[in-house]
């Protein structure tokens, strides 16, 4: 037996045993079930084109910002919404009281289906969230994290494979590092400074500024991860999803409406004769 | 008190902070309801003041504010009715509250003591301050809270009390007033006759209620036909795991009898009356101890023993009631106050995805109520209202009243809005576009250095102070890359103090969105929003 062979036969076993453990950790979640975030290139990135039913996901900023401002509730709302479709619940921590409903609705979030939790301290933040990630009727849960141990997080995983919907969970780059993860998915968010949006019409074009949002996604954990995957997704004012993709060339991108707009004025009318 | 008038007192006190908050009925009516609940440990005869078509004078809003409660032959456990009217005070202190006291034969007089003793003081009071600068603290704390109006000297005293004490309309005040009558020993010098003429017998009813002590009756909130098991026990319950097994007993009878009648319960109360053990009570002076109280508002009603055991161990555990080797329970009681029947009422012929899951969000929504609290789990809505801050509803998802309640109360709150520039009913979702409002609005808006160019647009910002962060320590100016704005919004006027803001979209170098406002009238700029 070659040196090869060895390596190769290693290598298959090692993959063997990582799919037993994974097998063995998700051993109550239900099988086979995964929904589309609703956007091709971010499913794209996923090995099994959506996210699973009961799982977590983290997305976390890259840059601490001194005030959050960095659109990851944003984003979770638009990856929650195909959760609620069957007619499923939201939950959101808001421990600070700052959610907003006028956005919410923007982003078409049914109100009458979104449970809103304040809590004092971390046990019952830890307790609360346990009981929502179990509960059938909960969709999805957007909630921020900070500091968790070990225990705590295989108890919210434990918690969303029982309840078999999507843990959303914000936090951090320096908290993601520092504390234990039991999150399947975890995307690295960056919002992209508007001058280097991918989208050159909206420098251009004045009525769109700042009506749609580009972020860097890079994915940062997933199953059968093997390689950094980057991706530039948007959420446009309509709170639909953008890419990249769908970027056209400069010239295919000029609305004839917009040219018919900027003509010239019309020429008064002269007496006939 | 109006709003102008609490901004006064406020503005006199210096450096006071405040704020405005939008009145909810149906919080007050909740509460009042909750805190008549809580009074039965003094009484088992407590009700709510019943509402009349019209607005009584001297009340601002269409709602019960008074508690009324039938205390006759129960002052001897007490040591009188004076040290009754104390406990009965120390206790609303304890619970945060407070309140007017009246003691008298009927509810008339009652109701004319509690309401107008008390405020004539007060009024009295801020003429003293306003002449003589007294401290306003002192001067309500000297305030006597507690009226004691005796069987035989009843009359005199509240002849004294304006007309409004009577618990007259607007409208017959107003023409009193018109006449010259200010006071009730004024009104009742009038030949009685032609009181009927002018202002019908309704003014003559109540004339009779406070001055002639005649009976009324109270409207209790809880009577011998709600749903209730006690267990008394011979020697109190020192340890909590005995407490839970009678408890479990209670809630098991309650559910049977629950389930004979197809209905379920929407609201829970669970009292533990304490005794303090016998020895203890010899070297104390007699007296009562209040009962430990369990509250529970449900999402749905529910004839499921194991969830309301659930639940009312989730209280328990959040808020034990504190047992000692002194200090037992000697008696439980569950109530069930409210219950509606156990169906469905289909909302919409197609509206199916909403009640889909709909039993198990409301077990999780009474579970988490019962641990976390009333106040912390809660359903947002939509006002229409151009401050942002007032655009966002969040009200608690348990205990609130469904149609079914008998209260007249509850029948006129239920009245159609109207809809006029100050209706503040639900909106649905708007034409607005997913990046005009921020996701996350700041309770306090914070103080932040703008930088404008020529045409008025920012183009730096830097926070005052960093946040969570001692106040000498400065935020790093961040340069703004974009910006839209201003969009002006600017508060009705019916809507307290004129509020005039420009309001600007911001994304800043580092990739965030603000969302940021200049106070006209002050030219301050603010952090309001974050784009989250």
């Amino acid at each position: 037996m070659t040196e090869t062979d060895l390596l190769s036969r290693k290598g298959m076993l090692v993959k063997e045993l990582a799919q037993e453990i994974r097998t063995l950790q998700t051993a109550h979640r239900p099988q086979g079930i995964h929904v589309s975030s609703g956007c091709e290139p971010m499913d794209r990135c996923l090995p099994s084109g959506g996210y699973a039913a009961g799982s977590l996901l983290e997305l976390t900023c890259k840059h601490k910002p001194r005030t959050s401002g960095w659109g990851g509730l944003s984003l979770a709302l638009k990856i929650a919404k195909p959760w609620l479709d069957d007619g499923k619940y939201l939950v959101i921590v808001d421990s600070h009281r700052r959610l907003c409903a006028p956005s919410l609705v923007a982003m078409k979030i049914p109100l009458e289906r979104l449970i809103v939790i304040r809590t004092e301290n971390a046990a019952d933040w830890v307790w609360g969230l346990d009981q929502a990630l179990r509960s059938p009727a909960v969709g999805a849960l957007i909630s921020p994290v900070g500091e968790l141990d070990d225990r705590s997080a295989r108890r919210l995983q434990l918690a969303v494979e029982q309840g078999g919907g999507l843990g959303i969970f914000l936090r951090d780059q320096l908290s993601a590092k520092r504390n234990p993860s039991w999150a399947e998915v975890q995307w690295q968010v960056q919002s992209v400074s508007t001058r280097t949006n991918c989208n050159p019409l909206s420098q251009a074009n004045a009525s769109s500024v700042l009506m749609e949002r580009w972020f860097d996604l890079e994915l940062l954990r997933a199953p059968g991860f093997q390689s950094t995957r980057r991706v530039r997704l948007g959420i446009d004012a309509q709170g639909e999803w953008k890419h990249c993709d769908e970027r056209k060339s400069p010239k295919s991108a000029e609305h004839l409406a917009a040219q018919l707009a900027l003509a010239t004025p019309r020429r008064p009318n002269v007496a006939a004769g | 008190m109006t709003a102008t008038q609490a901004k006064s007192v406020a503005g006199s006190i210096s450096q006071m902070r405040w704020d405005w908050i939008e009145h909810d009925q149906h919080e007050d009516l909740e509460e009042i309801y909750s805190l008549a609940e809580r009074l039965m440990q003094f009484s088992p005869l407590v009700g709510v003041e019943p509402i009349e078509k019209n607005l009584w004078a001297g009340r601002s809003i269409l709602q019960p504010q008074a508690i009324l409660m039938d205390i006759t032959g129960l002052e001897n456990w007490y040591g009188g009715e004076a040290a009754m009217a104390d406990q009965l005070q120390q206790w609303l202190v304890s619970e945060g509250l407070f309140a007017c006291i009246g003691l008298a034969d009927s509810v008339g007089q009652a109701w004319a003591v509690s309401n107008y003793v008390f405020r004539k003081q007060i009024s009295d009071t801020m003429l003293k301050i306003e002449k003589m600068e007294i401290s306003l603290k002192s001067s309500i704390a000297d305030c006597n809270r507690i009226s004691i109006i005796e069987p035989r000297e009843s009359s005199e005293d509240l002849r004294k009390l304006p007309v409004e004490a009577l618990r007259l309309d607007i409208e017959t005040v107003a023409k009193l007033h018109r006449l010259g009558i200010r006071n009730i020993q004024s009104l009742e010098a009038l030949p009685r006759q032609s009181l009927t003429s002018r202002f019908g017998s309704r003014l003559l009813d109540r004339i009779d209620q406070c001055l002639h002590a005649r009976a009324e009756p109270i409207s209790v909130r809880s009577t011998g036909e709600s749903i209730e098991v006690c267990l008394d026990f011979e020697h109190p319950i020192f340890v909590l795991e005995e407490l839970q097994e009678a408890i479990q007993d209670c809630v098991a009878q309650v559910c049977r009898k629950l389930e004979s009648i197809g209905h379920g319960a929407w609201r829970l109360v669970v009292r533990l009356g304490l005794e303090v053990s016998t020895l203890q009570v010899q070297e104390t002076s007699r007296r009562t101890i209040p009962s430990h109280v369990i509250q529970l508002g449900l999402y749905q009603s529910s004839d499921d023993p194991k969830h309301l055991l659930w639940l009312i161990d989730g209280c328990l555990e959040r808020n034990p009631p504190q047992l000692s080797k002194n200090l037992g329970i000697k008696q439980v009681m569950v109530q069930v106050p409210w219950t509606s029947p156990m169906r469905w009422k289909q909302n919409a012929l197609f509206d199916c995805q909403t009640l889909k899951y709909r039993d198990e969000a409301a077990k999780l929504i009474d579970g988490l109520t019962a641990r976390l609290g009333r106040n912390q789990v809660l359903g947002l809505s939509l006002l229409q209202d151009p401050i942002p801050e007032r655009q966002t509803k969040s009200k608690p998802l348990t205990g609130m009243r469904n149609d079914g309640s008998q209260q007249s109360t509850e029948r006129k709150l239920r009245k159609k809005p109207i809809e006029d520039y100050q209706s503040t009913r639900s909106v649905v979702a708007g034409n607005e576009g997913a990046w005009t409002r921020p996701t996350q609005l700041l309770g306090n808006p914070l103080v932040i250095d703008v930088q404008c160019d020529s045409l008025g647009m920012p183009t730096q910002a830097r926070l005052a102070t960093e946040p969570n962060k001692s106040s000498s320590s400065t935020a790093a100016t961040q340069w703004i890359v974009q910006s839209i704005g201003p969009e002006r919004i600017e508060s009705s006027w019916w809507s307290g103090p004129t509020l005039r803001r420009n309001y600007f979209r911001v994304a800043l170098d580092s990739g965030t969105w603000w969302w940021i406002y200049q106070d006209l009238s002050t030219k301050q700029w603010f952090l309001h929003g974050l784009f989250h």
